[in-house]
């Protein structure tokens, strides 16, 4: 089943829970939980595209950070290899 | 006395159920060595103290984070006489993984499936039963909120110390077995009260910590060395086989609502990332945008703020004169301080209604589309689509636009997304933009403001596709973006992030453009004996030396050169000079006037696009020269784009004179 995600996030142009559980069978929060499994083994990568603002935002009129982050997950080259197999 | 341990995924109710179990009776502490909270409490039941120790929320008992660890440490070496694990009821399938972790351990379980009532309403429906045979442990429903189910748990947790713990069910597959076994073999009177199985099991996932504890016996090594050289992924694998048995149950002892059925999500998604008409959708909803911010924040709430500033500027005059106040004195606070800043400030309706529909667009889920749809054409460009998103936050304010593209790991593409950040038109801009829209362009606001934007977004795709070609080649890595479920904007968070965005405006006026106007003020005034604001001023002459630079451009006026000058400090100070230098004490309709004056609409338009294209301000200089580590980048984001700008308001001016315009 991780596999099949995988491959899913490796050739789908967009996540979404919703598709990858009726592809699959499986409920939308299974999806998640295994798309967060793969993450934390390190086969998929997690980026929230928005700033950090660690550094502060200095001085710029608009100069807050308060963007809905876009999630966006990019499989690892661990993962393509086990894609590879 | 007995151990009761509490574990669960975080909003799980575990804290809810830890409370209902000790009442009052319970302390805070941390766990040694960590900054993770202990909670403990005592626990009274047919006359036996039972200790409970609320253990820290977590998805799984790996060695990923504290929180883990602290868990897992605690089920392993602490001995609690029973674990009572907390699972949600409404999200059971990812709950049921941390309670096959806990099958692995050998430890005595008891399962408090809570937030029944909440499954209930969404029509989960649970086989307890069934669930608790196949899992092989008691089960006790419960609705910690409302101290449902408590005395049962209680109860059950307690005949479950007396009773063997359950057996792991779940199904390896042969060669995971045939691992475990070997381990197990080579482990044997070595596993220190730990269950050899749980060791097995994560020596084959590879948890460095457990590895480490084994490490050093000769045996163990060897095999540890056999393992890894097999081209099989342990920890995929099982990980993998703990999800099968998981879904096996579920498919078993749970029934879900139909989640298959075609949402209203998928329907709206169907339309708005097509490859053909999600763009022109994108470009439609923002146009829409433009031309209701005009109509709101022009049309309905124009005015105000235009005449909250002239009245201050009566009665602050009157003031002055009243107490004799001396000229210089006036002529500050009126021309310089509310001529200038005020000139700023009668924008505030107008921004403020264009980011409460940019709010609106981003809250309900739309921005991840346009992003997806505009990946496509990102990449076609040879750019990395997360370039999009940088440009997006570009939108609000070129710096956190530039901090953005630290998201980017390639080189290359970060280079690239940081380089025609400062093409986004950002939130300062606009006022220069309705300045002149409301003085030639006043029907067709929206459009012109429009236009602009996506003058800025094709200056950025045609520069970025240059430097992809020149200065930095290389391919760019793949990635998918999250489409989430729409949603019905939350008016609380638009408001807030609308009120965030005018605040720090409104705090700009009042610092870096306070500071702008009193220092142009000053250069106004000087030498001594000078008609203010006039050629011969020190400002005069600066605009005048400069002023030559742009008269190809058709605006090559000291004024307008002073202007754009003042506009690298903040892009707003450009609008505040010119309501210093053409209308002095009046801003608003009076600047508007006065720009009708020393423009004609052909030049409006050349000065706008320089305006968008020119220089990026001071701070977003700053942060290119932090983000790259870089004095040559920053020297070049000063001055690229402006050779841009210059280029562009160049051919639009000679061009639109050609034609007669």
């Amino acid at each position: 089943m991780l596999k099949e995600i995988l491959k899913e996030l490796y050739t789908s142009k967009t996540y979404s829970k919703s598709s990858i559980g009726k592809s699959l069978n499986i409920s939308e929060n299974m999806v998640e939980d295994m798309v967060f499994q793969l993450i934390r083994m390190g086969y998929v990568e997690e980026d929230m595209g928005s700033p950090t603002c660690e550094s502060k935002c200095r001085g710029c009129t608009v100069s807050n950070c308060n963007v809905t982050p876009i999630r966006m997950l990019s499989v690892t080259e661990k993962g393509k290899k086990v894609l590879n197999k | 006395m007995r151990t009761i341990a509490l574990v669960g995924n975080p909003n799980s109710g575990k804290t809810t159920l830890f409370n209902a179990l000790t009442g009052s009776n319970q302390h805070v502490g941390n766990w040694p060595g960590v900054t993770v909270e202990k909670k403990e409490g005592k626990l009274r039941f047919n006359d036996q103290l039972y200790n409970v120790v609320d253990l820290p929320g977590t998805y799984s008992l790996g060695a990923y984070s504290e929180d883990e660890i602290v868990a897992r440490d605690f089920i392993i070496q602490g001995n609690p006489d029973v674990v009572i694990n907390v699972v949600d009821a409404t999200n059971i399938e990812r709950n049921l993984y941390l309670t096959t972790q806990l099958l692995e351990m050998g430890t005595k379980i008891v399962i408090a499936l809570n937030m029944m009532d909440e499954a209930k309403l969404k029509k989960i429906d649970i086989n307890l039963n069934d669930l608790s045979k196949q899992l092989g442990i008691p089960i006790i429903s419960t609705v910690a909120s409302k101290r449902k189910g408590i005395n049962e748990l209680i109860e059950k947790a307690v005949d479950t110390i007396n009773e063997d713990a359950p057996v792991n069910k779940i199904s390896y597959g042969e060669e995971i077995h045939k691992e475990i076994e070997e381990l197990k073999k080579l482990l044997e009177g070595r596993t220190e009260g730990y269950s050899s199985d749980w060791i097995a099991i994560k020596i084959l996932e590879g948890d460095e910590e457990v590895i480490n504890h084994v490490k050093g016996r000769n045996h163990v090594n060897e095999r540890l060395i056999a393992i890894k050289d097999k081209s099989v992924d342990w920890e995929l694998e099982i990980v993998n086989k703990r999800y099968d048995f998981i879904n096996n149950i579920i498919e078993k002892s749970v029934k879900k609502p139909d989640e298959t059925v075609v949402t209203l999500t998928d329907k709206i998604d169907k339309a708005v990332t097509n490859k053909y008409l999600g763009i022109p959708i994108f470009a439609l909803i923002m146009y829409m945008i433009f031309q209701l911010t005009f109509v709101i924040g022009q049309d309905l709430l124009g005015g105000i703020v235009e005449s909250w500033i002239e009245s201050l500027a009566v009665i602050v005059s009157s003031f002055l004169y009243a107490v004799n106040s001396p000229d210089w004195l006036i002529s500050f606070l009126i021309e310089g301080i509310i001529g200038g800043v005020g000139a700023v400030l009668v924008f505030v309706p107008l921004i403020m209604t264009l980011y409460f529909f940019l709010g609106i667009l981003e809250d309900t889920g739309y921005m991840a589309r346009a992003a997806y749809v505009m990946d496509g054409v990102m990449r076609a460009l040879g750019l990395h689509g997360k370039t999009f998103i940088s440009m997006i936050v570009g939108f609000g304010c070129n710096v956190p636009g530039i901090m953005a593209t630290r998201t980017l790991e390639n080189k290359k593409d970060r280079m690239i997304a940081l380089l025609i950040n400062p093409f986004m038109s950002c939130g300062a801009r606009i006022p220069i933009y309705l300045v002149f829209i409301a003085a030639f362009f006043e029907s067709n606001g929206g459009l012109v403001l429009f236009s602009l934007y996506l003058l800025g977004i094709l200056i950025a795709l045609i520069m970025g596709k240059l430097f992809s070609k020149t200065l930095f080649k290389g391919e760019s890595s793949h990635f998918i973006m999250e489409l989430p479920p729409y949603r019905l904007p939350s008016m609380r968070s638009v408001l807030r992030d609308m009120w965030d965005k005018v605040w720090d405006f409104l705090k700009r006026a009042g610092t870096v453009i306070f500071a702008v106007v009193t220092l142009l003020w000053i250069l106004s005034r000087f030498p001594l004996g000078v008609v203010p604001y006039s050629q011969e001023s020190i400002l005069g002459k600066i605009g005048s030396i400069i002023a030559p630079i742009f008269a190809p451009a058709g605006f090559g006026t000291w004024q307008a050169s002073v202007s754009l000058f003042a506009g690298i400090a903040a892009k707003e100070a450009v609008v505040a000079v010119l309501g210093m230098v053409y209308a002095g004490s009046s801003e608003g309709a009076a600047l508007i006037s006065a720009v009708q004056g020393a423009f004609t609409p052909l030049t409006a338009i050349s000065f706008m696009v320089m305006t968008l294209l020119y220089t990026p301000c001071a701070a977003t200089i700053a942060t290119v020269k932090q983000e790259t580590k870089s004095n040559k980048w920053a020297v070049f984001i000063a001055i690229y784009p402006f050779i841009i700008g210059w280029i562009l308001s160049v051919i639009i001016y000679q061009i639109g004179s050609l034609l007669g315009f």
